[in-house]
């Protein structure tokens, strides 16, 4: 497993977010001690309910946030120590992020191409001409055209928009994407537009894509590798098919029963499993922690636990 | 597909069959915009235009703006020229006299009947009417109606539109030239009031934290000190003028508008595209002016409106109080103020600033709320 | 689904609605019929837009302002809805029809405690109820969807509770009035999967044991498979098919139906998704024959003249495209969304 190139690994990662002084003093665990890798080309989804700390990681990782404690290296250089300018460019050059909200993530008060170009001007192409082909090429890869590119953001649908933050962030090169619940603002049939637009994307430039979503039918189709995270913590990580179809952790199984899918038969037979730390874990006496439990197949969990998993897939010691 | 009901209309059974060829399609592309592309000023200007109370108090206060800029030149007076022997003279307007109003006319009141005869008194031709008799004393005594520029001995052709002051000084003339000083004074302390303000609220908003709070704490302390107080003050400290006026707006003006940019900051900072640019490698200076200001402009303008009528108001006040510019250079306030001496006497004195002060603010409040309405991006139309 | 003679408990016909919007009328409901009878869900499914929830704002009587009801009726207990005056739509709102919201909090009043809110209108309804006698109702009330600790539960205010207990006592208030009909606008969107799925089964639950009609919106098929008896499907404006579940779901004969199952990956699809093309039409100026042409890979000519009839495919299922003509061409199911059908009939077969 050392050997193994990755591209993105995330060590014990933490960020804690404090309010208020003295007694009053409150900390949130956001991310507690997360780690994961990323290889290259491969899409790895984080998964989880709202609050689970999804969203801060890949903020973390990008350093909209300052990591609390833990590691961030990508390609193999560490990118969570102190903010440098040198460092602010080599994460820019290699990482963009696509964001949720098609409304909130454009500037009202720019045009399309200025937008789009934004990344070109702040890495010091000078030459309008130029930045406005690429721009023009790029509105033309996501499904825009030319004629697109002098407008504002407010004349364009929701899935135009998402479009246009794919374009933006694709038009520097980066290595690797993360996209924070790139579809879950857009209606169903828009949603399915910009997942194919992403997977053409991703093929054609060969890129990595750190996939943050709520939607577990979405980011298994659209993932190898799949983390599910829980107030905080990953407690779950395996390629998309084993966590379908073995879940370990009781929070993955509790997910994945209450997933309605469009399918009346199925549907009215669901049987949904509930989740209950409190009563499905005993950690008075064994810490947890990420094992690997068959290979690739990571759980969050005590050594107890550990065996009676191994047992339920059929693995000996 | 053999679900077909059987009850479908002969009408629609005769379709041709030609028409139910299949469109062959394999791109369908996005729908052309039908619209032209509007930018995000000409959107609001437009939108603006179509409010009726907006544009008439723009043209109003453009027509202000142009009389305080031309008309002390047309009147054929300066503003300090005084002339002792014909003060306090009423309006007098050439056309408009000949129906009663604005004629010069005044009534004299509690004057012996017998020294109307006398030609020293009242000169030829100039008494109009007898308005009431009765006696004092057993002595005859009238009210009597004059024109009051001929009682007066003003040359024939000379005509004061608004009157003169308690100097002979044109009161039109300085009207405007009034105008066109309390403007000066009321544009400069916004804009002062305006540059500070931003500065200071995007420094604290944007960077938030220990900067934040010193930067606001430091503002607060500023304004708990009594406005007036500090005012005077500096007035007193300056030495009258316009300079110090200005200055003396700025004390403690700048600060409501750093607290508008400072929260306009603290709300769009964290926003998605606000975000995005930042992960894109923009600088902070251009996150500042590019991204997170422009949002403000719309509350911005308006709020530097609303303080135009403010400052001239204010002015006003600290001419009322004595501390205005130096004379014999007028304002709105120093007229509001001398005017208010002989309000009972000569009410025209206090009239017509008063009128004018009234306009301006009532114009610049009336546009300011347009304003705000055409540039607030919530309301942007779809065209 | 024997029981089609059930009762009907309202009856939608032939509804048009517009908005007075800058630019002109938007044309955001364009003659939609539909009914529910006693004791069933019906689902209305469509995107944003699509002129499902102004219908369901119809039936409440909370219509914005600019908003005109240009034809139709909506039946219900013998009254026509869209003429009723405002002081009539109290007894209905609340009392006969209840409604629950996407958003929660925004449906709960921040500073008044969660029992007051729920007394309140217990207390309208009933004016000879005393207090203590609502209270225990309110109690009741709370303990039936779901919320522990009811009487501690009582006296705390709306932001102590989390989404989906807000939701709880959002559907708890609509139950106060003892409806007949409730009517569910997209309840669940605001709330993460697994509280979601308690939410639902938690208006199973109460419809069954009280035998209401459910109304229900939403845009996520999972949730209608889940949910409904019959659903309608809407697009700009339209019902554009209406059948009951099983028939929408493995029997779809629009192609925007079509287009709508295959563009959602479940957790079994590999396949490329069919997404739609295009955007929505704008509704100020709605296109002239079938809505959905442009966007249509089987679009036909006609399609661009005539708004398409609907057409019977069973006692229950219509729906209206050009294809199902007998003139148009035979057009099968997309390949994907073929395989997705045998794959969830397969899966029924071995859940028994």
């Amino acid at each position: 497993m050392a050997e193994e190139k990755y591209l993105l690994e995330v060590k014990n990662l933490c960020r804690h977010f404090t309010s208020g002084k003295g007694k009053n003093k409150l900390t949130v665990k956001a991310v507690d001690d997360v780690s994961f890798a990323v290889r290259p080309a491969e899409t790895f989804g984080l998964v989880g309910e709202s609050g689970c700390g999804k969203t801060t990681t890949g903020r973390t990782i990008i350093r909209l946030y300052d990591p609390t404690d833990g590691k961030v290296i990508f390609d193999g250089r560490e990118i969570s120590g102190p903010m440098t300018k040198e460092l602010r460019q080599y994460l820019t050059d290699n990482i963009a992020m696509i964001f949720q909200d098609p409304i909130e993530s454009l500037n009202p008060r720019m045009t399309i191409e200025e937008i789009v170009g934004e990344g070109l001007a702040v890495r010091g192409m000078k030459d309008k001409e130029e930045i406005r082909k690429m721009v023009h090429e790029m509105l033309e890869k996501v499904g825009l055209t030319e004629e697109h590119a002098t407008r504002y953001p407010h004349e364009f649908s929701g899935g135009q928009r998402q479009r246009v933050g794919i374009a933006r962030a694709m038009i520097v090169k980066p290595r690797m994407i993360i996209a924070d619940e790139p579809v879950s603002a857009l209606d169903v049939s828009i949603q399915a537009q910009v997942i194919n637009l992403l997977n053409d994307l991703k093929e054609e430039m060969g890129l990595t894509i750190l996939f943050i979503a709520h939607n577990l039918s979405v980011v298994k189709y659209f993932s190898d590798r799949i983390g599910v995270m829980y107030y905080g913590r990953l407690v779950e990580v395996a390629n998309g098919d084993d966590l379908y179809a073995k879940p370990l952790h009781p929070y993955t199984k509790a997910l994945l029963s209450a997933i309605p899918e469009p399918n009346p038969i199925t549907e009215r037979t669901r049987q949904r499993v509930d989740y209950d730390p409190e009563r499905d874990h005993d950690y008075s006496e064994e810490q947890p922690s990420m094992v690997e439990v068959e290979p690739d197949h990571f759980v969050y969990c005590s050594p107890s636990e550990l065996k009676a998993y191994r047992k339920q897939l059929g693995i000996e010691e | 597909m053999k679900y077909i009901d059987h009850n479908i209309p002969e009408e629609i059974l005769n379709i041709p069959a030609e028409q139910f060829e299949l469109v062959e399609r394999e791109n369908i592309k996005d729908e052309k915009f039908k619209t032209e592309p509007i930018g995000f000023f000409k959107d609001a200007m437009r939108r603006m235009g179509k409010s009726k109370p907006t544009m008439i108090s723009l043209y109003i206060i453009v027509a202000i703006i142009i009389a305080a800029l031309i008309v002390p030149f047309f009147t054929g007076y300066k503003y300090d020229e005084q002339n002792v022997s014909f003060k306090n003279l009423p309006p007098k307007i050439p056309g408009i006299e000949k129906l009663g109003i604005a004629d010069g006319s005044r009534v004299l009141t509690n004057r012996k009947a017998s020294s109307l005869e006398d030609p020293d008194r009242f000169p030829e031709g100039c008494i109009i009417e007898i308005v009431n008799e009765y006696e004092y004393k057993g002595t005859p005594v009238v009210d009597v109606k004059v024109d009051y520029y001929k009682y007066l001995g003003v040359p024939e052709g000379q005509y004061h539109w608004f009157g003169t002051d308690y100097l002979g000084r044109d009161l039109m003339t300085r009207l405007f030239r009034g105008t066109r000083i309390s403007l000066l004074i009321a544009f400069f302390s916004v804009v002062t009031n305006v540059i500070i303000g931003v500065i200071y609220g995007a420094i604290s908003g944007y960077y938030g934290g220990k900067v934040d709070m010193l930067m606001t704490h430091f503002a607060e302390v500023l304004d708990g000190l009594p406005y007036i107080v500090m005012t005077i003050l500096f007035m007193i400290l300056l030495g009258p003028g316009m300079f110090s006026i200005i200055l003396a707006l700025c004390v403690t003006g700048w600060i409501g508008t750093s607290r508008l940019i400072r929260a306009q900051f603290y709300r769009f900072k964290g926003r998605e595209y606000v975000l995005a640019a930042r992960t894109l490698g923009v600088k902070d200076i251009t996150l500042i002016f590019r991204h997170i200001l422009p949002n403000t402009v719309g509350p911005l303008i308006t709020r530097a409106m609303i303080a135009i009528p403010g400052a001239i108001f204010s002015e006003s006040f600290l001419a009322y109080i004595g501390l205005g510019i130096s004379p014999p250079e007028p304002s709105i306030g120093i007229l509001l103020a001398d005017g208010q001496n002989v309000l009972l006497q000569y009410p025209n004195q206090t009239l017509f600033p008063a009128i004018l002060i009234s306009l301006l603010m009532i114009a610049f409040n009336l546009f300011a709320n347009g304003l705000r309405d055409a540039l607030d991006p919530s309301q942007r139309g779809e065209e | 689904m024997e029981n089609i003679k059930q009762e009907t408990v309202l009856k939608v016909e032939d509804l048009r609605i517009s908005f007075r919007a800058y630019g002109g009328l938007v044309k955001a409901v364009r003659g939609v019929s539909f009914d529910v009878k006693r004791g069933e869900t019906v689902a209305i499914v469509g995107e944003s837009g699509s002129g499902k929830s102004v219908s369901i704002k119809a039936i409440m009587g909370i219509l914005a302002g600019n908003a005109i009801i240009e034809d139709g009726r909506i039946e219900y207990d013998g009254m026509d809805l869209t003429k009723v005056t405002e002081e009539d739509f109290h007894h209905i709102r609340g009392n006969r029809i209840g409604l629950i919201f996407q958003d929660p909090l925004s449906a709960l009043n921040p500073i008044m405690k969660i029992g007051k809110q729920i007394t309140e209108v217990l207390l309208i309804n009933d004016k000879k109820m005393t207090k203590e006698a609502a209270k225990e109702k309110a109690l009741d009330l709370m303990r039936a969807v779901g919320i522990p600790q009811p009487e501690l539960r009582f006296d705390q205010y709306p932001f102590q509770f989390s989404g989906g207990m807000r939701q709880r006592i959002v559907i708890a208030i609509a139950l106060a009035g003892d409806p007949e009909i409730l009517i569910c606008d997209e309840p669940t969107t605001a709330l993460d999967v697994t509280v979601q799925a308690k939410i639902l089964e938690l208006i199973n639950k109460i419809k069954r044991e009280r035998n209401l009609s459910v109304i229900f919106i939403t845009h996520d098929l999972g949730v209608v498979a889940n949910m409904a008896d019959r659903v309608n499907v809407m697009y700009a404006g339209k019902i554009v098919e209406t059948g009951t579940s099983e028939e929408i779901f493995f029997k779809p004969a629009h192609p925007y139906t079509w287009a709508l199952l295959s563009s959602m990956p479940d957790l079994q699809t590999n396949e490329r998704l069919l997404a739609i093309p295009g955007t929505p039409p704008n509704m100020i100026h709605p296109p002239k024959g079938d809505a959905f042409a442009a966007r249509n890979r089987y679009a036909l000519k006609i399609d661009y003249e005539q708004e398409p009839p609907y057409f019977k495919l069973s006692d229950t299922h219509y729906a209206a495209t050009w294809l199902l003509h007998p003139k148009a061409p035979k057009v099968e199911l997309p390949a994907v969304l073929q395989a997705r059908i045998d794959r969830m009939r397969k899966s029924g077969e071995i859940d028994g």
